[in-house]
């Protein structure tokens, strides 16, 4: 008799071998072997589906543009954002979702959750886009605090450091102080957020025009913001409040030059500013 | 601790918490089937927003008899099958794959070998390889099979072996039994 054909061994588990067909594999090795390694592919494809999926693989749609998706759908219908009562597992999970630059919807688009679907935004200007939102992001929470400021002192003189505490308080998050690190963390994470989407919203619908000369202060007061941030981390290089600041600060400068860029003409080159 | 079916009420309702709850859980397994029916990587981002937008739509219909992970999914391989037919990327379901000679792989051909399923069925058909993954990987019934891809259960069957033969093949380092030398096709009765 000649060998079994592949497919007919590949179905050893379907249809019951016949009596020539046992009677062949009894005298051959080869046939025996060619059955058992099908037997042993089911047995690895079975363990395949078992298997955990890997939780630290990026997301294949983050959840931002998932949730733009979903209210476009009617689906979504809250607009809820605040992840202060999800659980340090599922914020590292959702972060993982958000650092997967290529994870975005087809087409060379890129849709942001806090946009309508209207504004998307061409994958080119995406990372233009993210450093003018942490641009404006930052320079919001410079506003912020310099508008808190003025709300909580009936005299114009500037806040001393050590009054940022007192002026936190005086807005009302904490009346009573945090319970825990975390839970200050998850405030502080909170607002940073919040900053980030009106931030944007302000991006994205003030149409003021400005000069390059508010580009030109910003530059010089943003690169104040990095010495003394820069000096400070030569103290305390660990620590994630000035970490932050450097790192915005760094990231607005980058935004502010190329808007400052945007305002010249298109044969003038930054030199100076 | 909320549980899945209280969640799941509110994600009903378009709550964004209870949905991002939901996606924040079951993502990595959705992915994972995604990833591995989509075969592409590419693919496989193309159309993961849309199988999410069908779990969600879907909803309703999970009654609680099975546990929420299992409904989800069955969900997402149907969802993730219902994306790529539009495309016509199972468009060779019902044709067959290349007719294996059941040769043994010749050493020129080992560095097409594959390491490991996902990667050996990546380079099976489309209609080929999503049969393998329904029935082998995923437990599948021919009938069941039949009705996602709208084929007959006889289809079914003939598509399944003809992927285990050649996936046999590709898995050769894998599975460790192949016989150097062997050609089969010509063995004498």
């Amino acid at each position: 008799m000649q060998h079994l054909e592949s497919a007919r061994l590949a179905a050893f588990d379907h249809d019951p071998f016949t009596v020539d067909e046992l009677a062949h594999l009894a005298v051959c090795a080869s046939c025996r072997t060619e059955r058992d390694a099908v037997g042993q592919l089911v047995a690895l494809a079975a363990a395949e589906g078992c298997h955990r999926p890997d939780a630290e693989a990026p997301r294949l749609a983050p959840w931002e543009s998932l949730a733009v998706a979903l209210r476009r759908e009617g689906l979504l219908t809250t607009g809820e954002h605040a992840l202060g009562e999800l659980t340090p597992e599922v914020r590292a999970s959702e972060e993982r979702g958000r650092d997967v630059p290529d994870a975005a919807p087809t087409g060379g688009a890129v849709v942001l959750p806090w946009r309508s679907p209207a504004a998307e935004v061409p994958a080119s200007s995406r990372a233009w886009f993210i450093s003018t939102r942490r641009a404006v992001a930052v320079m919001a929470l410079l506003a912020g605090g310099a508008a808190m400021g003025r709300l909580s002192r009936d005299d114009q003189t500037p806040l001393p450091i050590n009054a940022a505490g007192a002026v936190a308080q005086q807005v009302g998050f904490a009346d009573n102080g945090f319970a825990s690190v975390a839970q200050a963390t998850d405030v502080l994470n909170r607002a940073q957020r919040d900053y980030e989407r009106a931030s944007l919203w302000l991006a994205a619908n003030d149409s003021t025009e400005r000069g390059s000369d508010v580009y030109r202060a910003r530059l010089a007061a943003l690169d104040q913001m990095m010495a003394a941030s820069r000096a400070a981390l030569r103290e305390a290089p660990q620590d994630p409040v000035l970490n932050h600041y450097y790192i915005a600060a760094y990231t607005a400068r980058e935004a502010t030059l190329q808007q400052l860029g945007g305002t010249l003409p298109v044969d003038k080159v930054i030199e100076r500013y | 601790m909320e549980t899945d079916a209280a969640i799941v009420r509110r994600a009903i309702e378009g709550d964004e918490r209870a949905m991002r709850l939901l996606w924040n859980q079951h993502a990595p397994h959705v992915d994972a089937v995604v990833r591995r029916f989509a075969g592409d990587p590419d693919l496989a981002e193309d159309i993961a927003q849309e199988v999410w937008i069908q779990i969600f739509r879907a909803l309703p219909s999970w009654r609680g008899e099975a546990k929420f992970s299992t409904w989800i999914h069955r969900v997402a391989i149907n969802r993730t099958l219902n994306a790529m037919r539009p495309v016509k990327r199972l468009a060779a379901t019902e044709t067959g794959i290349e007719e294996d000679s059941a040769m043994v792989e010749q050493d020129a051909e080992r560095s097409m070998l594959a390491r490991t399923i996902d990667e050996a069925a990546r380079k099976l058909s489309p209609g080929a390889r999503t049969v393998f993954l329904l029935h082998d990987v995923e437990g599948y019934t021919h009938e069941e099979i039949a009705t996602a891809l709208g084929i007959t259960a006889g289809g079914s069957k003939s598509q399944l072996f003809k992927a285990r033969a050649k996936l046999r093949r590709l898995l050769a380092p894998l599975i460790d039994t192949v016989t150097s030398g062997l050609d089969r096709s010509y063995a004498a009765p």
